[in-house]
């Protein structure tokens, strides 16, 4: 995982961009508990200036450095792509020696920072081939990205000899040879990529949800209602009693939108109580739209899941979608 | 920020643990009961790990109403460790996965290939002598107190300077002579050497620093304290419906999967060189 990040202990904008590693070998919960010290510092990368887009030299100069990142990461896994594909024998800790594949799984970052790592521009996702227009659909599930079939792609095009040649980089949405995971052994790119609480649910979804409910309520008179509520709620161990109204909040940590999730459908429900006549089916629809997110977000955080709680979330999931355009 | 419970003087900062108190420390009033039973008996994945847990602890803890009540089971509440390190994570279940009631293991997935050398004697050094650095258990406290205190070192030498330890029977005197036992403590912190790199981008040098990826994974692996954690071999977990229970990374697909070709044709490492070296080549076609 990494997340570049500001360094507030230093002067101006000196930033530092760490990389952890950990094993998938250890449980989640011992590896993500902090005292466990299970993850550790690999790398601290170098960080270019920031460039502007608009001029060619800068254009130029942000080429080279994804080049750059790239030959750094490719230094950084350098010593692991033997070991992955042939195994290497290292001591475990219950004294025995096993023949380990040490293999990328998975990388957890923002996505700011899947782009400059993916090699993709900042309006696609790292996993699918789907179009910038139907982010946020949820309509169709589109094929993995396969980056080894772009190149091949490309080399046709290039020679002239192809049937493909609608499909180049721009279509979609990449920057060929930018992605620093291409070429490792026994890694596809696309399956890196996993969503997180934190970036895709309390920051992406519930965060765009909020906004809509933010427009919602004011084109129905129920802004202040809202804020008084939330301002008026108990406090409960693990929650805090919000002291800001969502507009005076100028930026969402990840903990408030948490906070926030536990008590919106309650108090939008205490909000938007006593519905006039053309009111009533709109404000019925917000809540079950509000609901369903929330029990996705709930079931999203089981620790163990079967077919039938898949299934559950997915239902979750499309039915939000299919309710959101009332808010 | 702590809140109280509100049947006693404990005090809690997540809703996790005050649950947990709630339902083991004051099961007999009637409102937690109600919650209790709703809790075990809620549907999907959860039912398997609450019926397992709820009964017998509550039974355990069911008359220990009040702080100065040694605790029955040994365990401590988590209250103090609660507090003094908020997590993250939103539901920390500290009992384990839910039990499967069928489990399919890989067969001859990571087999051991030898014993590690002078682990035997290691273990058996460390069991004669478990405070060996530090010359007894009360010097080891005392340099975890100092370290887990966050004492500044300073105050550290003042300590021995100013004679309030006796710093000959310790074996260490100072801050620095402390630091350098801790560091001697860990036996693999050779695996943790940092490198540093520079890259030239045309117009200004940066340096970077990284640590060799293979020994930080030996590193980690050879840590004894993960020792029954450790698992070497995906498995399939399925319910008492049959149902897979999809959990931790090594109950998932990708594993088994990565498991069962040793040899994936795609990419096999002559053809990704060549693969690599021909792109090498082409890239800067789509600089301009």
């Amino acid at each position: 995982m990494s997340d570049q990040t500001h360094l507030t202990n230093f002067p101006r904008d000196k930033k530092a961009w760490p990389v952890y590693i950990t094993l998938g070998d250890l449980p989640s919960g011992r590896r993500n508990n902090p005292t466990s010290m299970a993850v550790l510092l690999l790398a601290l990368l170098p960080i270019a200036p920031k460039l502007s887009k608009s001029s060619k030299a800068d254009q130029h100069q942000s080429q080279i450095n994804a080049d750059t990142l790239r030959d750094v990461f490719e230094l950084i896994f350098a010593p692991e792509q033997d070991p992955a594909h042939d195994g290497v024998p290292i001591d475990c800790a219950d004294g025995k020696v096993r023949r380990c594949f040490p293999i990328l799984a998975s990388w957890i970052a923002d996505h700011g920072e899947n782009v400059a790592l993916h090699g993709i521009k900042s309006n696609v996702c790292p996993r699918c081939e789907v179009p910038a227009v139907e982010l946020g659909t949820n309509m169709k599930v589109y094929p993995n990205r396969d980056y080894a079939i772009y190149h091949h792609y490309d080399y046709e095009n290039w020679i002239g000899e192809t049937d493909h040649a609608e499909i180049t980089p721009e279509s979609l949405g990449i920057r060929l040879g930018q992605n620093i995971y291409y070429g490792l052994i026994r890694v596809s790119p696309s399956d890196l990529h996993k969503p997180d609480m934190l970036h895709t649910v309390y920051l992406g979804l519930f965060k765009h949800m909020m906004n809509w409910i933010q427009g919602f309520l004011k084109k129905h008179g129920r802004l202040e209602a809202f804020d008084e509520v939330r301002k008026a709620l108990p406090d409960y161990p693990g929650f805090l009693v919000p002291k800001k109204g969502y507009r005076e909040v100028t930026q969402w940590q990840g903990k408030a939108m948490r906070n926030l999730g536990r008590c919106v459908l309650g108090v939008l429900a205490v909000a938007l109580r006593q519905p006039g006549r053309a009111q009533l089916i709109p404000f019925k629809r917000t809540l079950r739209c509000v609901r369903v997110l929330v029990d996705f977000n709930m079931m999203a955080q089981y620790r163990s899941h079967t077919a039938e709680t898949i299934t559950y979330i997915e239902d979750y999931l499309d039915t939000f979608h299919k309710m959101k355009d009332i808010l | 920020m702590p809140n109280k419970c509100p049947f006693c003087r404990r005090k809690y900062s997540r809703s996790g643990a005050y649950e947990k108190h709630l339902r083991n420390a004051h099961a007999n009033l009637d409102i937690i009961l109600a919650s209790t039973i709703k809790y075990a008996s809620s549907p999907t994945t959860t039912d398997n790990k609450g019926s397992n847990i709820l009964p017998d602890e509550r039974h355990l803890r069911l008359d220990s109403d009040y702080e100065s009540d040694p605790d029955p089971t040994g365990h401590a509440y988590g209250a103090f460790d609660d507090i003094s390190h908020e997590s993250d994570t939103e539901i920390l279940n500290e009992t384990a996965s839910p039990l499967p009631s069928k489990r399919m293991l890989y067969e001859e997935a990571g087999p051991s290939i030898g014993a590690v050398k002078g682990f035997e004697q290691e273990q058996s050094y460390l069991c004669q002598h478990p405070w060996f650095r530090f010359s007894s258990a009360l010097h080891f406290k005392l340099a975890s107190w100092f370290i887990e205190g966050k004492v500044p070192k300073s105050r550290i030498n003042e300590y021995f300077s100013n004679g309030l330890g006796n710093a000959s029977s310790a074996g260490y005197s100072s801050m620095h002579t402390v630091e350098n036992l801790l560091q001697a403590l860990d036996p693999h912190s050779a695996y943790l050497q940092w490198n540093e790199g520079h890259v030239d981008d045309g117009k200004r040098t940066l340096p970077f620093f990284y640590r060799n990826v293979l020994d930080c994974v030996r590193y980690l692996l050879r840590q004894i304290a993960y020792r029954d954690d450790f698992v070497y071999a995906p498995r399939r977990e399925y319910d008492t419906n049959g149902q897979r229970i999809y959990a931790e990374m090594h109950t998932a697909d990708w594993w088994w999967d990565l498991q069962v070709q040793p040899h994936n044709p795609f990419l096999s490492k002559q053809s990704l060189t060549e693969t690599r070296r021909h792109f090498r080549k082409v890239r800067p076609l789509f600089r301009s």
